[in-house]
């Protein structure tokens, strides 16, 4: 089943609040486009899982592997980017923090789908998307086009 | 052996200066504007150029876009860079984070096939006009080798690079065999200023021209919107003592007399 998959962010177990951002933003998303919101973790917890459900996560898929217990980027992107290629979601979202846009990089990188990185919104009620981003900081947003089928969403913690 | 480093920059708008969109709304108006090279990839020349002076090697700087951006590469010259490559594309600067990634992975193992591998390739974590946050990763994964970035560190020794990049609580640190990707934040470094004979020099410096192959990726420009601007207006509440109540009034407005 398609989903909007949403990438939460830990560290050894503690939840970045900005993860939480993300999944807020995932719940409109999913509901437009009638699909379930899912959160993916590496080495995730049962906490981590209940938090994300508290928030609107119907089910947590948790990455186990001695690779994945500490943060690194490659390793974390790698494992993530297999779980988008096997279940291919709608859309993968992240907070955009420093490892957030680390890891959604490599994910976007190894399966070669747009990112796009500091979302404002994301309007997908028509087959091309429309994102609205932050570009020059404080000066300037511009829309993007993003195919529908591939489409990696990435969208910055201090927004919405 | 010294080191083989290059170190890939962008042409981006000067900081300070008032971006304007042209009438279409589809790119920047370059009219009067000023460009720079984007600060952490500044930061990244002057690491490679650093570790050149400290263990040999040359430092390569490599952009992609118009004619101008020799600009950018003749000021790394400027500051020790030896080697300048432009990938020319007109419209470069406005490519998506897969094209231009493509395009420089493509332009990077053209000058490795004739000049050797190089053992550091650096970028910029983020680009300072569209922070994509993506063009190193995805050249480092094209050209199978492995990346760090944030990275406000660098030592290296032998086959080996040790990076390290801060983290809430501390440094993260990493080890990365060579030929690795490094992606440069600022403050790893205070960049030196081009001294006179660089400036001379780099007038000079020979600019290899290549042309940029890439197929566009997955994001297409709808526009570009310029937020109106904050307005201020001030108010004068009087001058001189007659000009106390109105203080004390908006004092209390304020909330912040107890």
């Amino acid at each position: 089943m398609s989903s909007v998959l949403v990438i939460v962010e830990h560290d050894r177990g503690e939840l970045a609040s900005a993860t939480l951002e993300a999944l807020s933003a995932a719940r409109p998303l999913a509901a437009q486009l009638g699909v379930p919101v899912v959160a993916a973790v590496c080495a995730g917890t049962g906490a981590i899982a209940a938090t994300c459900a508290e928030y609107g996560a119907s089910e947590t898929v948790t990455l186990n592997h001695a690779m994945l217990s500490d943060f690194g980027p490659e390793a974390w992107g790698e494992a993530l980017a297999q779980l988008v290629t096997s279940s291919q979601p709608v859309a993968a979202l992240a907070c955009g923090t420093d490892r957030g846009n680390e890891v959604m990089a490599h994910i976007a990188a190894i399966i070669d789908a747009p990112m796009v990185a500091n979302c404002q919104s994301i309007d997908a009620s028509a087959s091309t998307w429309n994102i609205t981003r932050v570009q020059w900081g404080w000066i300037t947003a511009r829309r993007l086009h993003a195919d529908r089928n591939h489409q990696v969403g990435h969208r910055r913690s201090s927004r919405l | 052996m010294g080191l083989n480093i290059a170190v890939c920059v962008k042409r981006v708008p000067a900081p300070g200066s008032r971006i304007n969109v042209t009438a279409d709304l589809q790119s920047v108006d370059t009219a009067n504007l000023g460009f720079t090279t984007s600060p952490h990839e500044e930061c990244a020349v002057e690491e490679a150029v650093k570790l050149v002076e400290a263990h040999g090697g040359t430092a390569t700087v490599i952009t992609l876009g118009p004619r101008e951006a020799e600009e950018q590469l003749r000021y790394a010259a400027s500051v020790g860079v030896e080697k300048c490559v432009l990938v020319a594309a007109p419209d470069g600067l406005g490519w998506d984070p897969q094209r231009t990634a493509s395009a420089l992975a493509a332009a990077v193992q053209a000058v490795e096939a004739r000049d050797g591998a190089f053992d550091i390739i650096m970028f910029g974590n983020e680009s300072a006009d569209s922070g994509g946050f993506q063009v190193g990763v995805r050249v480092a994964r094209a050209l199978g080798r492995p990346i760090v970035n944030g990275v406000k560190g660098v030592e290296v020794a032998d086959d080996t690079i040790t990076v390290r990049r801060p983290i809430d609580t501390g440094f993260e640190v990493y080890r990365l065999p060579r030929p690795a990707v490094i992606g440069v934040k600022e403050g790893i470094n205070l960049p030196r200023y081009p001294t006179m004979k660089g400036r001379l020099a780099s007038k000079k410096a020979a600019v290899e021209v290549l042309t940029a192959v890439a197929e566009p990726g997955g994001q297409v420009r709808v526009q570009l919107h310029r937020p109106p601007e904050k307005a201020s207006s001030t108010i004068i509440l009087g001058n001189g003592p007659e000009a106390a109540p109105a203080v004390v009034d908006l004092l209390a407005e304020l909330g912040l007399l107890i």
